[in-house]
């Protein structure tokens, strides 16, 4: 009996105690900041820049950071903050990524093996590892990886296929890819250059049959002076480009491409026709053998 | 005479396999039909070309300038006519721009490199325009132009120069062969380089492995009178990385992100110090160097001298070259050497040997099974196995914290490792991510700068 | 472009030369270490001894395959270390273990012990013994080493070998003449026994566990209370233990056969001396010096320092199994040599620690699985230096 007195006595007083330090020492929060947080997906991506959802709540409700940086929340976490906020919301189209490589027609040009990854093939000695382009897709899949939305998946023939739905352009895959050829467009731009090969005409088309060559023929048709070859490369400036399509057609190597028709559903996707040669070493034991007798490795 | 101090501690023993190529004298290579002279066959800016398609080229000739300090130029190694810029792959795996000289097979040399000058009475000075003028590079692989290194800052004293005649890769014998063949240059460009500096002490530290060249080095100090100690290494890789070898010969610890000019050493490849002697000597750039031509895929190895620029193929089929059964072509060692993917190179002043593997060394690697080994084995007191796994979670720039920036990149812990760990590799990416992350914080901070 | 056959060229980071050593190859050298001990732990224990041995290798192996294909991985028994866990926790085991406790230590070894920390290589404690401490704990007196189960026909020709041994090594003299003696003895017995014996009794570990006190009754009818002797053991109950006539678990009976099987393994420098020289030499000096406890009444008493019974400690209760194979163990232990001394250290101070004052017999088991939490502590201290770095690493 003297026990559960005790205890009783004891459990109020500290839940007093509790009560009066949850009042004493209470943190003053911005409500403001709390609602913001509400509104944001909670992806914690950190594509706009911030640390995390509730970082980027108290940039907005207390630094006057942009509001508009959410990407995955889109449209309605814009509206939503602007409705919080006081302010007009501005409807911009999202962004989605792409990956800027055909690599049709390009050579194997050895057997890698060790790290299976992007970052790790396109080390300096080891040029992309099977791939004869230094600028290309090596498709090992570092921007699936990096994808926090399972957006990108990798197609049959090793290429990066985005889902235009589920992408929420955070520029992750942009981040993890090696060569920066996952770029990330407003989704109302259709015309792309999908090449980054920045050698010598001569040097570009032996490796590719689609890489840019820098022939200039899209810099002199375009009406609008929206595409360039800068250092070797065509580059369209999104802000002049109208979609048009001129450049796609003059383009002697298919290297700029006109989407309109691959969103509307009614075209199929760039395919490329390279897959990764011989066998592929994936994680496992370790295939071992003894020094100086050839291992069984397929070649093409 | 030798005083090798303590090993260092941690190294391996791969399979030596130097006893196709260390009996064979060196020859010359059959003459090239042509060469291509790279204009980037050093650490640096490329070299500006200053040649036209046409002129007549004569061996020795100065075809590209040095554009800066940290750059050398490049001459031609044979006479015949330029026939213009290609491109060829560099070891590393981009394309680098060569002048194609077409042989005219009367090897003229040009008369700016056949002076003959007295060594004795050039001035420090004077030394180190002659090795800048002769493009001479560090030719153990390095390819650090050496009259930057030749030429400290004033707070930087030297008192020792170490040559290293270590060798401690498989399978490559140049070295080796150089000193059994040519020690008497060598230990005179020893005290050019060492006068330029003004170092007192000259130390040759080779592995106990080459009696011979010992003998033939301690012999040329006889007979020259040169004060230099022949020091005989106690055989492990990597004893010819450069601050394992200043640990061995002189006991002085290279301080973590220092340089050996911070303990006052300078080191230099005796191949080097052979061109040095050339060029002060008889003002010659380089134009020749040996190159070991070995390894299971090739019938016939040797050690060649071939001519800068001579075309992979040329020198292959020279030593019977077994294309179906090689599966790795490397540059260098097997160690630390560089996998090329085609025969479309040519040799330059770094690469020492070619060596054609049967066994391609191609693994699929398992979890690291914390057994230590690549531990005992790291010459730099790292924890490999650390590092690895930072790699493996992506963790790549956090692994400064495990010191990824002190790793020499020697590759004993990958050799080790049971698990067939591609440890190197997961180092390199995390030492560019830390770069990179340098970069970004260098720049950023630069840009704030202006706007306080 | 053209698709001539052309030859192509590996190209990956260098080092382009591998050490021939494999982590298959070492699991594999490991089996084969402890196959001789196990060999002989049937003989002594006869063929149901094979029970615990197979239905816990091969519990491991298919557990091991489940979790691969859960995780989605490719299967990883190929590179044997499942084995070497099943083979390990029979060592453990007593020969009596039903099949599906063993199965179940198996399941439990692999799934918690090792799987759930990520597969090869991320486990901190030794699956084994992992296993054995679920099995011990949930099921304590199946796994109870003192009890031994009935010794087969050459068992008893080993126990009986070791009585007589044991019984003549004391008088050196006499030895050398009764030697023959023993040996016609034990070899009649063998051949007369026929049938088996039926023995259960403790083992001699279990008798050195805090014993009752020998009582002394002097003609007057006064009782004092001395040492008992069973912590002062004969050379009988020594040798005994050593060739295993004492009994207990499968690994505690091949004290010999786990030396051989250890001394290759570092003689293929798969094990490093260091951890079963410092644990055997901690746990025999320690078993020499420090007092051993036993009852009067409900007291404890103590005997004399540097008078222990190190021989029993270093050859009985699966210190050599432990010392050889589980704290060498290459997942859970320290990565630097000084830290594996120190680890060797902490194990044999905390056997001897468990053996001599708490609850079990046995305290190999345990001491090694709290040594294996010690780890990244001891993996912290022991950094290597860094070359050119004046402090060691943080």
């Amino acid at each position: 009996m003297t026990a559960f007195i005790a205890m009783a006595v004891l459990g109020a007083f500290l839940a007093l105690v509790l009560a009066v330090a949850s009042r004493r020492f209470a943190v003053e929060v911005n409500p403001l900041v709390e609602q913001i947080n509400a509104v944001l997906p909670g992806a914690n991506c950190g594509g706009c820049g911030y640390a995390g959802c509730m970082n980027y709540a108290e940039a907005v409700a207390l630094k006057g950071a942009d509001p508009t940086l959410c990407a995955p929340g889109g449209v309605k976490t814009g509206v939503g903050i602007a409705k919080l906020l006081g302010v007009e919301a501005s409807e911009k189209a999202r962004s989605v990524a792409l990956c800027n490589c055909q690599h049709l027609n390009v050579k194997t040009v050895a057997l890698y093996s060790g790290i299976q990854t992007c970052r790790a093939a396109s080390l300096q000695g080891l040029g992309g590892g099977w791939l004869d382009c230094r600028y290309g897709c090596m498709g090992y899949g570092d921007c699936k990886a990096a994808c926090p939305f399972g957006a990108i998946t990798m197609s049959e023939d090793n290429r990066p296929v985005v889902d235009e739905d589920k992408c929420t352009g955070c520029k992750k895959c942009q981040v993890a890819c090696p060569r920066a050829l996952m770029e990330v467009r407003p989704i109302d731009k259709h015309v792309h250059v999908l090449c980054h090969n920045r050698d010598k005409g001569a040097i570009a088309n032996k490796i590719c049959g689609h890489a840019c060559i820098s022939c200039k023929k899209c810099e002199k048709e375009c009406p609008f002076d929206a595409i360039h070859v800068e250092n070797l490369l065509a580059v369209i400036d999104y802000d002049k480009c109208k979609n048009c399509g001129k450049c796609v057609k003059v383009c002697p190597h298919q290297v700029i491409i006109n989407l309109r028709e691959q969103r509307r559903g009614k075209k199929e996707w760039p395919k490329a026709q390279n897959t990764i040669p011989g066998e592929t070493l994936t994680e496992g034991r370790a295939d071992n053998y003894a020094p100086n007798e050839p291992p069984s490795q397929k070649q093409h | 005479m030798s005083h090798a101090k303590p090993l260092f501690k941690g190294g391996c023993h791969p399979p030596e396999n130097k006893d196709a190529t260390k009996e064979l004298p060196t020859r010359p290579a059959a003459p090239p039909p042509f060469v291509a002279v790279s204009f980037s066959q050093h650490i640096g800016k490329p070299s500006t070309p200053m040649v036209k398609p046409g002129e007549r080229i004569l061996r020795g000739q100065l075809i590209a300038e040095s554009s800066g300090f940290v750059s050398a130029p490049a001459h031609a190694s044979v006479s015949g006519t330029a026939k213009g810029v290609v491109q060829l792959r560099h070891p590393l795996g981009f394309l680098v721009d060569a002048l194609k000289i077409e042989n005219d097979g009367l090897d003229e040399w040009h008369p700016d490199a056949m002076k003959e000058n007295d060594v004795d009475a050039l001035s420090p000075d004077e030394i180190r325009t002659r090795v800048q003028k002769a493009g001479i590079v560090g030719m153990g692989g390095a390819t650090f132009p050496t009259h930057v290194k030749l030429a400290p800052p004033k707070d930087k004293p030297m008192d020792t120069l170490v040559l290293n005649g270590a060798e401690c890769e498989p399978y490559l014998t140049a070295d080796d062969r150089l000193m059994r063949e040519r020690p008497e240059e060598i230990l005179r460009g020893a005290v050019l380089a060492a006068k330029a500096v003004g170092a007192g002490t000259i130390i040759v530290g080779i592995e106990d492995n080459k009696p011979e060249a010992i003998q033939s080095m301690r012999d040329a100090v006889q007979r020259t009178g040169v004060k230099a100690t022949i020091a005989a290494l106690p055989v492990m890789y990597p004893q010819g990385a450069e601050k394992q070898l200043i640990y061995a010969t002189t006991g002085r610890v290279v301080p973590s992100g220092g340089l050996p000019m911070d303990v006052g050493v300078l080191v230099h490849n005796v191949a080097s110090m052979y061109a040095c002697y050339e060029a002060c000597r008889y003002s010659r750039p380089i134009t020749e160097r040996i190159i070991t031509v070995t390894g299971p895929g090739v019938r016939k190895p040797a050690n060649l001298w071939a001519r800068i620029g001579t075309m992979a193929q040329q020198l292959l089929d020279e030593c019977e070259f077994d294309a179906a059964a090689t599966k790795k072509l490397i540059v260098g060692g097997p160690m630390m050497g560089m996998p090329m993917r085609d025969l479309e190179w040519a040799t330059a002043k770094g690469g020492n040997g070619i060596l054609c593997r049967t066994d391609p060394a191609a693994y699929v690697h398992d979890a690291c099974i914390r057994c230590g080994r690549c531990v005992d084995a790291c010459p730099m007191g790292l924890l490999p196995c650390t590092l690895s796994n930072y790699g493996e979670a992506n963790l790549l720039a956090e692994a400064i914290e495990a010191n990824a920036r002190d790793c020499i990149e020697c590759g004993c812990c990958s050799y080790v490792c049971p698990s067939k760990r591609p440890i190197v590799q997961w180092v390199r990416m995390e030492k560019a991510e830390i770069n990179r992350k340098a970069q970004v914080a260098a720049a950023a901070a630069a840009a704030a700068a202006p706007a306080k | 472009m053209s698709e001539e056959e052309k030859i192509l060229f590996t190209v990956n980071n260098s080092p382009h030369v591998r050490h021939p050593d494999t982590t298959s190859g070492i699991m594999f050298r490991v089996c084969l270490a402890l196959v001789p001990a196990l060999i002989w732990a049937v003989i002594v224990f006869g063929f149901r001894a094979l029970v615990p041995i197979i239905a816990s290798v091969v519990a491991c192996v298919v557990m091991e395959s489940i979790c691969a294909w859960w995780r989605g991985k490719p299967n990883s028994i190929r590179d044997g270390s499942a084995i070497v866990t099943g083979l390990l926790l029979a060592a453990v085991s007593p020969a009596n273990l039903p099949w599906w406790a063993a199965a179940l230590g198996g399941v439990f070894a692999i799934g918690i012990g090792k799987q759930a920390f990520g597969g090869l290589g991320h486990n901190i404690w030794n699956p084994a013994l992992l296993g054995r401490a679920f099995l011990q704990v949930s099921m304590p007196d199946r796994m109870m080493s003192g009890d031994w189960p009935h010794l087969g026909v050459a068992g008893n020709w080993v126990r009986n070998l070791g009585y007589d041994l044991g019984g003549t090594f004391a008088q050196i003299a006499d030895g050398v003449r009764a030697a023959p003696d023993a040996v016609a003895t034990a070899t009649s017995a063998m051949v007369n026994d026929g049938g088996v014996d039926v023995m259960t009794g403790a083992t001699a570990m279990a008798r050195i566990h805090t014993p009752a006190a020998k009582e002394i009754v002097d003609a007057a009818g006064n009782i004092a209370y001395a040492a008992p002797d069973a912590l002062s053991p004969d050379w009988g109950t020594i040798i005994r233990t050593w060739f295993g006539a004492e009994g207990g678990s499968l690994g505690e009976v091949s004290a010999f056969l786990l030396i051989l099987g250890g001394l290759y393994l570092i003689w293929k420098k798969i094990v490093a001396w260091d951890i079963p020289v410092f644990y055997i030499g901690t746990v025999a000096v320690l078993g020499f010096i420090l007092p051993h406890p036993y009852k009067v009444g409900d007291v404890y008493a103590f005997t004399q320092w540097f008078s222990g019974p190190w021989l029993l400690h270093v050859g009985g209760g699966g210190l050599i199994l432990g010392a050889f194979f589980m704290a060498t163990d290459m997942v859970t232990k320290p990565l630097t040599t000084s830290g594996r001394r120190i680890f060797a250290i902490g194990c044999g101070c905390i056997t001897l620690l468990i053996r001599l004052f708490a609850g079990y017999p046995e305290g190999v088991c345990y001491a090694i699985l709290f040594m294996n939490t010690c780890v990244p502590l001891i993996d912290s201290l022991t950094k290597p230096k860094v070359f050119g770095k004046r402090k060691q690493a943080k």
